[in-house]
């Protein structure tokens, strides 16, 4: 099964988000802030195959993550997708200037979260087609 | 001194002996050369019988030369019949003449002799004359001199700009003034007293010339140097500087004054006239200077203000922009949950058992209540700004009230945190203003979750005393940095230590701006280990059974 971390401060959206992609095959596991992320990517790193992460949130923030696992060889390569409430093209432009393959803007439905998270990784295209 | 006797005869040894102390007395005195001789009539004999010792020193010429009387004659270079003319004085018995003489002297140049003589005529026929020479030569020289001297002094006196007068202090007169102290001092006569003079003497300087005077006089002083106005023969008032001197002191009083009196009316409207051009200029240049400085100022207070208001531009700029991403964040995080509540509904309600579509259900009223809050807040600002936000107290069930907005809170913000303390002496029902308590409370304990850790009780402590309802908010979370106090009920402003903890910057200047409404107070109280505590205090009144 595929996994994705997810980053976001918001439970009610994680619990949704989270069983949303179940429904779709794919497995998540749940950090609150970029700290919390970090201790999960050090852990299970491995088997994460993307990450979804909002932008605004408590400690370390989606940006700062981002910068950080760039910095990181081993998690440099893992697919990084912005699910974020900054809807500003300066905050996109920004997003993507650090390393992000995607820039979603909250509210997203369920197709074109899947979508994107197809466009950053074939295995989970696959398992999302069928 | 001696004296030569040789050649005197024995008749007139008496009277040369007698006369002979005498002779050197005066001889010793006066610097004079003394003679004697005899004229023998029928003879036509000149016989020099004593010449003083002191005659070449006096005359210049040799004693021989003078005893050889006609050859000394012929040594007169002034009018000779003049010269002889003295020896036919003896008409009479007796008698006296002065003659006054140059002789040319062989070792050069003229002597110029003044020959006091007395002779008595005798019956045998000779003339006994006795005589006295003095040099006029050097008097005649310092006569011209001091005749020279006084001419030039005259024309200098009559051509000095300056006045001089001098004044004699047994008379009491002035004994001399040159025309320019006639000129500056009015007197018409030299006869004129100091005293009289002091009438055209300003009257605001009379007091100060007559007390110098007055002290050169009494010999206190020598000398004095006064600058003051008097009235010229035109009647115009002169400025002058008068200088006076004591001369000849006795017992240190001066028996004369001397002085100088100088017009410088000119040279003082001069002064005056610069004076007064340095203070226009001066204060020109104090007008001038004030003038920039305080365009200087204005121009800094404006520049200082510009900056400023720059400053205000872009903090409420930076802030706008930061409202405008909070509200963004605030409104499309929920709308993010009711999209995904619907997906998770349409797409797959099939799968979904009974309990978590009335949960998704649940997440899409929740996230409409948080965007209606948001709104809320949002609807408050604009009422606070036009003033249409009122304090208006209602009966109400104290714990009731408190329970339904900490349930509000605590659902809101998913965690159940909130620790609610009642002190026993809180009343059950007040009167309370349940809109603006739900500003203050709900903010309070929102803004106490959202930055305490998720683990960390926040403690809601309700008290009443003194018809005061005090709320004590407290949490174990970051903290108010203490420059960030100040500052921390201000509009948009947050906490430097929130990071990117949600938020707007609205919430403590609601409840600021309520508290107020409500009369109360509201502190931040200080606590030693980490976190907050809020303490506020909100006027209330029981309601009478």
């Amino acid at each position: 099964m595929k996994k994705i971390l997810l980053v976001e401060d918001d439970t009610h959206l994680c619990a949704l988000l989270s069983k949303m992609l179940k429904f779709e095959g794919i497995d998540t596991v749940i950090a609150s802030d970029g700290s919390v992320a970090q201790e999960i990517l050090g852990e299970i790193g491995d088997t994460i195959d993307v990450i979804l992460c909002d932008v605004m949130m408590p400690n370390v923030s989606g940006y700062e993550f981002l910068a950080h696992i760039k910095h990181t060889v081993k998690f440099a390569n893992i697919p990084f997708i912005f699910l974020s409430a900054c809807v500003s093209k300066e905050e996109e432009s920004h997003g993507r200037a650090l390393g992000a393959q995607a820039f979603l803007k909250k509210p997203v439905d369920i197709f074109t979260l899947l979508s994107a998270l197809c466009s950053s990784n074939e295995g989970l295209c696959r398992l999302t087609a069928t | 001194m001696t004296f030569k006797s040789s050649n005197i005869s024995t008749d007139c040894t008496n009277c040369i002996n007698a006369k002979c102390s005498l002779t050197k007395l005066i001889a010793e005195k006066l610097p004079v050369a003394i003679y004697s001789l005899t004229y023998n009539i029928p003879r036509n004999k000149i016989c020099v019988n004593f010449v003083s010792e002191n005659f070449e020193d006096v005359t210049k010429c040799a004693v021989e030369l003078f005893k050889n009387y006609r050859d000394f004659a012929e040594m007169v270079t002034s009018d000779k019949r003049m010269f002889w003319n003295a020896f036919d004085k003896y008409a009479s018995k007796a008698g006296s003449f002065v003659r006054q003489y140059e002789i040319r002297v062989p070792s050069g140049g003229c002597q110029e002799l003044l020959d006091y003589c007395h002779y008595k005529y005798w019956d045998n026929g000779e003339v006994k004359y006795v005589g006295v020479i003095a040099n006029r030569t050097n008097k005649k020289i310092t006569d011209l001199a001091l005749r020279m001297s006084e001419d030039r002094l005259a024309v200098a006196l009559e051509g000095a700009s300056a006045g001089l007068f001098d004044w004699i202090r047994e008379k009491g007169n002035i004994i001399f003034c040159n025309t320019q102290a006639l000129a500056l001092c009015e007197i018409n006569t030299c006869e004129t007293t100091v005293w009289r003079c002091l009438r055209v003497i300003a009257p605001r300087f009379l007091k100060m010339c007559i007390s110098s005077l007055r002290s050169v006089l009494d010999g206190k002083s020598t000398s004095f140097s006064l600058e003051f106005n008097l009235r010229d023969n035109e009647d115009r008032w002169l400025w002058v500087s008068g200088k006076a001197v004591s001369v000849d002191a006795a017992n240190k009083r001066p028996l004369r004054i001397a002085g100088i009196i100088r017009d410088i009316t000119i040279s003082k409207q001069l002064i005056i006239e610069r004076e007064r051009m340095n203070e226009i200029l001066e204060e020109r240049i104090r007008e001038r200077t004030a003038q920039l400085e305080e365009e200087l100022a204005t121009k800094l207070a404006a520049e200082q203000q510009l900056v400023e208001n720059l400053r205000k531009e872009k903090e409420l700029n930076d802030a706008k922009t930061t409202f405008v991403n909070m509200v963004s964040h605030e409104f499309r995080t929920p709308l993010a949950i009711i999209q995904g509540s619907v997906d998770l509904l349409g797409k797959y309600h099939e799968r979904l058992s009974a309990s978590e579509r009335a949960e998704c259900l649940s997440s899409v009223n929740k996230s409409i209540q948080r965007m209606t809050r948001t709104m809320d807040d949002i609807f408050i600002l604009g009422k606070m700004k036009n003033n249409q936000l009122k304090f208006s107290p209602a009966e109400a069930d104290v714990l009731v009230t408190f329970h339904s907005i900490l349930e509000n809170v605590e659902w809101l913000h998913g965690s159940k945190r909130i620790v609610f303390e009642v002190n026993q002496n809180v009343p059950p029902k007040l009167h309370l203003d349940e809109g603006l308590l739900y500003h203050i409370i709900s903010n309070l304990v929102n803004n106490a979750l959202k930055y305490s850790p998720s683990e960390k009780p926040v403690i809601c402590n309700l008290n009443y005393r003194g018809g005061v309802l005090e709320t004590y908010v407290e949490d174990f979370g970051i903290g108010i940095p203490e420059k960030d106090k100040a500052n921390i009920f201000k509009l948009f402003h947050r906490g430097s230590n929130v990071k990117n903890k949600q938020g707007v910057g609205v919430g403590m200047f609601i409840v600021k701006y309520c508290v107020n409404l409500y009369r109360g107070s509201i502190a931040i109280l200080s606590k030693d280990s980490g976190g907050t505590i809020f303490r506020v205090k909100l006027p209330t009144t029981r309601v009478d059974r």
